[in-house]
């Protein structure tokens, strides 16, 4: 019979401020081009609209994660996560996202992949990424992940069931070392531009930070602000190619835009400052024990990265940072941080053992969207060299 | 400790439909009483939200759209279309007009779900579309039972090629107020702080208030974002807003101007047309007046320039053109071109490029044309098809 398309079984989630399109590793090709082929046709990349396909057309929203049975004593789950390029066929496979994998559990139970305890199950996840495990915890009924309860996250609206979300040695996820230079602090000496002091942190992602002064903003801007001044954007982005160079992410700064514009996420962050966040509600100083703004793919974050919170959790134990130089008087004798994100408070909790960070966590809301099987046109995979089927 | 409530599953196909994306269910896996239904799709679509992040929506006007299909009792019609506009920002899901992309999907969702019977090699579906109260012929291509999604025709603002459906609005004139044109004339005159403004108001498949970019001090080639940069763009939509409202209110949609604004954003519409000029689509490509018939720019909500074309839009542009003494008449019959007012094809140059629009017309005794149908080819695409889940 004639068929154009294949389908494949998947799901759609929201985990914490992003969707996700879940699949089941076993109904995919092993990772490769033709996988990536495949999620591209899925998603409708590269289109700047996403029209054809199931994309939302934003970094937020163009999102893949593949889940399977682990072989490993300390994991459950495996999850492998992909950032979709919206504009072109890319995937980026290289970072965690730490909001997707709220829905990780959520799947993996819908798909039997592990045995469900009432009322709590807590969900063992490797991701592949980072080679990190991580504990995600939910409330189970009837052998179903609850998601309506009375838990808000800044940048979802209404409330949903508080997901514990636990990142075990969350240090060094891609360079292997907390601090990727060795120091607190470096300079980047980007000649007419200026110095520019930056503090970068490898904790669930690494994430260069720096001071807003020194590249002309307050530390308390919107993302829409940032986004209206194309210099500051440049100038991050220029900082951010040096140091990804310096970690060893790219061999030459100049191609880090084109071969690695995920990795290092880049942020910056001032003491605790009132402002008014995008909803127009007021935040206060008092709420949050800094105030951070966060970039990623060469846009201004709208919420704040969960693999950011991380990191930013990670530098705020360590003196001499930039980080720990701006955050409040509590937090420096505390081992839970809040921080001020453009939507609002976002709280970390971090576990040492000595000096060694043993765990963070952050809670999230997730919630199943849609269950079903996505289109794969052959053309899109083959061109005309369709097999014979 | 949270009550268990588990969300409701519901059957749903998410298809694109020309440069739009929808979800797509069946009447009858909906609620039937109407205030539940809506909010059984905004929580679909997870609106209101700017970023309906907890639900389908795209964040986006063309891509928060709903389409409620069943089979029709209607004598020669097949199935009956409910088009719903879900807004992004409100919870409201706009039922006031049909969107001309959406409509080249329900063929395909028809044949697909068993609602018509497949017939190769094209399967003819009669559409009513109860939100215009008009009917829509579809001419979808059929392979061993569905739909064919495959083939070589392209259209501006959908990468790639895909099988031509081709669209008939039957009888498009009067679809809001009954009458081809609500002022009785083909122009008319409206005078807004002592300086005038011609206007064309024409009713077909939408109701749309075609006026001159030049009166307004712009030549009407720009795109969303160069219109939107302009230091009197925010003049300029005051004052089309002004004759917007005033159509509103001819049509009986609102009772004053304030009330048009604030209560009938969706309807009429509003829309530059000028003759054909060379200028840069916003997707890079150069557009060549000898390319198009005319240039045009449609106004969405909120008096936003829309980023391609309307398909309904398209249908009364052709609609217009057809129409002696239109604005949109002149510019496509006028210089030589049409010149017995004729234009049974016509090539709108839209922000993203150009949209071909066509109509089936009758010649009249006195040498006027009516349009029988007005023609759309698009493309149309299942993209996924399962349960959503919404909140009670």
């Amino acid at each position: 019979m004639y068929r154009e398309f294949f389908t494949l079984p998947c799901s759609i989630i929201r985990g914490g401020t992003s969707k996700g399109i879940y699949f089941l590793e076993s109904s995919l090709p092993p990772a490769g081009e033709l996988r990536d082929k495949i999620l591209l046709a899925a998603f409708g990349s590269p289109d700047i609209r996403q029209i054809d396909g199931l994309g939302g057309a934003n970094s937020l929203t163009s999102k893949v994660c593949i889940i399977g049975p682990s072989q490993r004593e300390d994991a459950d789950v495996d999850y492998t996560f992909g950032q979709v390029s919206v504009d072109k066929a890319i995937i980026d496979w290289r970072g965690n996202c730490g909001n997707l994998t709220a829905g990780v559990g959520i799947f993996a139970i819908a798909q039997n992949l592990m045995k469900v305890h009432e009322p709590e199950t807590t969900v063992r996840i490797y991701n592949t990424n980072s080679d990190k495990i991580i504990h995600a915890t939910y409330k189970v009924r009837d052998g179903h992940v609850l998601s309506d309860g009375d838990y808000a996250i800044p940048g979802v609206p209404g409330t949903g069931v508080k997901i514990l979300i636990d990142f075990l040695d969350p240090a060094g996820s891609i360079t292997g070392k907390l601090l990727p230079t060795g120091n607190t602090k470096d300079i980047i000496d980007l000649e007419e531009q200026g110095k520019f002091t930056v503090s970068i942190v490898d904790a669930g992602n690494p994430v260069v930070y720096l001071i807003p002064e020194e590249i002309g903003l307050k530390g308390t801007e919107l993302p829409v602000e940032v986004e209206s001044m194309p210099k500051v954007l440049k100038l991050i982005e220029d900082i951010r190619s040096v140091a990804a160079e310096m970690i060893g992410i790219v061999p030459d700064r100049a191609v880090a835009t084109a071969k690695s514009p995920a990795y290092p996420k880049i942020g910056f962050v001032s003491v605790p400052r009132d402002y008014v966040n995008p909803e127009g509600v007021l935040i206060k100083a008092e709420e949050v024990d800094l105030v951070a703004r966060l970039a990623s793919m060469q846009k201004m974050h709208r919420a704040y990265m969960i693999t950011g919170a991380i990191s930013t959790g990670a530098a705020a134990q360590i003196p001499g940072t930039v980080v720990h130089d701006v955050i409040s008087e509590r937090a420096k004798n505390s081992n839970t941080l809040i921080i001020g994100n453009p939507y609002g408070p976002m709280e970390v909790v971090v576990t040492k053992e000595g000096e060694n960070i043993r765990r963070e966590a952050v809670y999230r809301t997730a919630r199943k969207i849609l269950d079903g099987s996505v289109y794969i046109p052959y053309s899109r995979i083959y061109g005309d060299q369709r097999p014979e089927l | 400790m949270e009550s268990y409530k588990p969300n409701r599953k519901i059957p749903c196909v998410y298809m694109r439909g020309g440069t739009s994306k929808a979800l797509f269910f069946h009447d009858r896996d909906l609620p039937q009483d109407m205030e539940a239904r809506d909010k059984v799709i905004l929580s679909a679509f997870g609106s209101p939200d700017r970023r309906q992040i907890d639900g389908m929506g795209g964040a986006n006007t063309s891509t928060s759209k709903v389409a409620v299909i069943k089979k029709s009792d209607r004598p020669g019609i097949d199935v009956d279309y409910d088009f719903g506009q879900v807004d992004v920002f409100a919870p409201i899901v706009g039922k006031t007009m049909n969107c001309g992309n959406i409509s080249s999907a329900v063929g395909p969702f028809a044949i697909d779900e068993g609602l018509v019977e497949a017939v190769e090699p094209m399967t003819e579906v009669h559409i009513f579309n109860t939100n215009t109260q008009k009917e829509i012929i579809a001419q979808v291509p059929v392979k061993d039972g569905r739909a064919v999604t495959e083939g070589d025709f392209s259209i501006d603002g959908v990468p790639g090629t895909a099988a031509k459906v081709l669209l008939k609005f039957v009888s498009p004139q009067g679809a809001a107020s009954g009458k081809l044109l609500p002022t009785g004339q083909p122009k008319n005159i409206i005078e807004i702080e002592s300086k005038e403004y011609e206007y064309s108001f024409v009713d077909a498949a939408n109701p749309v208030i075609f006026v001159h970019p030049e009166d307004f001090g712009v030549t009407g080639t720009e795109t969303p974002a160069q219109f939107n940069a302009l230091p009197d763009c925010e003049e300029i939509c005051r004052k089309l807003e002004i004759i917007r409202g005033t159509g509103a209110i001819l049509l009986g949609f609102a009772k004053d101007l304030e009330d048009a604004r604030v209560n009938s954003q969706t309807l009429p519409k509003i829309a530059f047309a000028t003759k054909p000029t060379d200028y840069t689509a916003g997707s890079g490509k150069a557009i060549g007046a000898e390319q198009i018939d005319l240039v045009g720019r449609l106004f969405s909500v909120n008096m936003k320039m829309i980023d391609a074309y309307m398909g309904t839009g398209a249908i009364c542009t052709v609609t217009a053109a057809n129409t002696p003494g239109t604005i949109v008449n002149e510019i496509v019959c006028g210089g030589g071109k049409h010149p017995d007012d004729h234009a049974p094809h016509v090539r709108i140059g839209h922000p993203w490029g150009i949209m071909d629009v066509y109509a089936d017309l009758q010649d009249n005794e006195d040498g006027t044309h009516t349009v029988l149908s007005g023609n759309l080819e698009r493309t149309a695409r299942r993209i996924m098809e399962g349960s959503v889940y919404v909140r009670d």
